[in-house]
């Protein structure tokens, strides 16, 4: 069955009574973690004709990102499901195929949003207002994440991590388990970045909701420096907020030696100390920066991986294992491996 | 004359840039088609050189496991250190002089199971608290020395600019 006519099969399914069309379904570029689609399902409701302009995503045959151990579409789900209506642009999610039961695969489809993909990093030169406008933005909304209150929306199912170093570990433990189960060899540095981390983890003052990929690259923005979407919520779960602040100002996410092109690194800092009304532990978050190296080559090695078992027909899967090399020279770097050069 | 691998992966690229990628329509298609023909400019400059990469990675290990099991460091360490320390040097005593395989599949292997030893040590090593002049000390200079090494031989080898997620 072609995927049109499994879409329209499974939202006959969700809408009783309706005969859902599927019109211009188009896969999207980009998404080397899942498959993105974009269509129109377009139906008759009570006598009204109804029209909504959707994304679909779905499970790849191979993923960056280990499905079931790291991610799950019923979390992402149920997640965005929690925070609509907070001042956090997301899509609204309208339909679950958690099992992949009518699409194949894992899938969620949620609605399309308007705005322009923003880069990886952007380039030096960009409009002044345009760039403080997104600056602010982008830490606002990191700040309403943190500081939601995740138990009365309901998030405890994300299941909080212990008191202590609990957070620190629980994230160590899930990537370690996914280097040892992905991995198509060993990686010295990548095996002693894990003994690094696990001697030096911190201990967390909170816990909070966490998006996991929270960095320039997973939002759209209009003209005038506004996220219309936080996109991208495939690795959110709770734990501590440093994590975030870690990952979004990692080196590999700089442009120009900006935080996503867009700041200083302690502007990045005082902007959201700030917003969140919360301090930045800096020593916590050159852990959490560590950590996202390693989980960014632990990343790539699973692209090499999925590459190598012939399971996905993707080229970008091999080229993302290029990105290993750079991602283990900054490695070694922080963790103070000081070698022959 | 017949074409070597060379003028076979050109042809390859012609045949691809020329050919295929201008009848491409989708935007889709397109990105998977230059991400194959990255993989191929890759494959063009250095699939000659493989073996030379492999042998000279295969070497620096070698050297190193070969020092780490002289010191005779498993005596100063305890559990799990203690027992990478006595695999390292079992392996050793075992597989003297450590001639390189010819064969690239081989090469690979060997190589491997070398770097995953390393791996295993260094993974327990890094962090310890360890007295200067000890031979556990020892050990991890010498698992250090290679991790920069070859750093700077992936540095080389990989030269595939920048490349942006």
């Amino acid at each position: 069955m072609s995927l049109e006519a499994s879409l329209c099969a499974f939202l006959a399914q969700q809408i009783p009574g309706a005969k859902p069309e599927v019109r211009n379904l188009v896969q999207m570029s980009g998404g080397a973690s899942r498959e993105t689609w974009s269509f129109e399902a377009a139906w008759t409701e009570n006598g009204e004709q109804r029209n909504r302009a959707c994304v679909l995503r779905r499970d790849p045959r191979s993923s960056l990102l280990e499905a079931g151990l790291t991610t799950d579409r019923s979390f992402e789900f149920r997640t965005l499901r929690a925070l609509e209506g907070l001042p956090i642009p997301i899509p609204r999610m309208y339909w679950l195929d958690a099992e992949g039961k009518w699409l194949e695969r894992p899938s969620l489809i949620m609605e399309l949003m308007a705005g322009e993909a923003s880069p990886p990093a952007f380039a030096p030169g960009i409009d002044a207002a345009f760039r403080e406008r997104l600056s602010a933005h982008f830490v606002d909304i990191l700040a309403e994440i943190h500081n939601l209150d995740w138990k009365e929306r309901g998030l405890d199912f994300l299941e909080a991590p212990g008191p202590g170093r609990g957070a620190a570990m629980a994230q160590i433990g899930r990537w370690r388990e996914v280097y040892n189960r992905r991995r198509p060899e060993a990686e010295p540095i990548i095996d002693a970045a894990f003994g690094w981390l696990e001697k030096n983890a911190p201990e967390s003052d909170r816990v909070t909701l966490v998006h996991g990929d929270f960095r320039t690259g997973n939002y759209l923005h209009d003209e005038a420096g506004n996220i219309t979407a936080m996109l991208d919520w495939e690795l959110t779960h709770l734990g501590d907020p440093m994590e975030d602040v870690g990952w979004a100002s990692m080196k590999f996410w700089r442009g120009g030696g900006l935080v996503g092109g867009l700041m200083e690194e302690e502007a990045f800092y005082r902007l959201y100390e700030a917003r969140a009304a919360v301090p930045v532990d800096r020593a916590r978050v050159f852990f959490y920066q560590v950590l996202g190296n390693v989980k960014m080559a632990v990343i790539a090695q699973g692209a090499v991986r999925a590459f190598l078992d012939g399971d996905g027909a993707e080229p970008v899967l091999a080229l993302i294992g290029f990105m290993i090399p750079r991602l283990c020279e900054d490695i070694a770097a922080q963790i103070g491996i000081q070698g022959d050069k | 004359m017949r074409p070597d691998v060379s003028d076979i992966l050109s042809g390859i690229q012609r045949t691809l840039m020329e050919e295929i990628l201008p009848d491409l329509a989708s935007d889709r298609g397109r990105e998977r088609l230059t991400s194959v023909l990255f993989l191929l400019q890759h494959c063009m400059a250095r699939w000659d050189r493989v073996g030379g990469f492999l042998k000279e990675e295969h070497d620096d290990l070698s050297g190193v496991l070969e020092r780490i099991a002289a010191a005779r460091a498993a005596g100063e360490a305890t559990g799990p250190l203690a027992d990478i320390l006595r695999e390292i040097e079992s392996a050793v005593a075992t597989a003297p002089g450590n001639e390189a395989p010819d064969a690239i599949e081989e090469l690979r292997a060997s190589v491997r199971e070398r770097r995953a030893m390393l791996a295993s040590l260094l993974g327990r090593i890094v962090g310890a608290d360890l007295p200067d002049g000890s031979a556990l000390a020892h050990c991890r200079r010498e698992a250090h020395g290679y991790v920069g090494r070859q750093i700077n031989r992936d540095r080389e080898w990989v030269q595939v600019g920048e490349i942006v997620w």
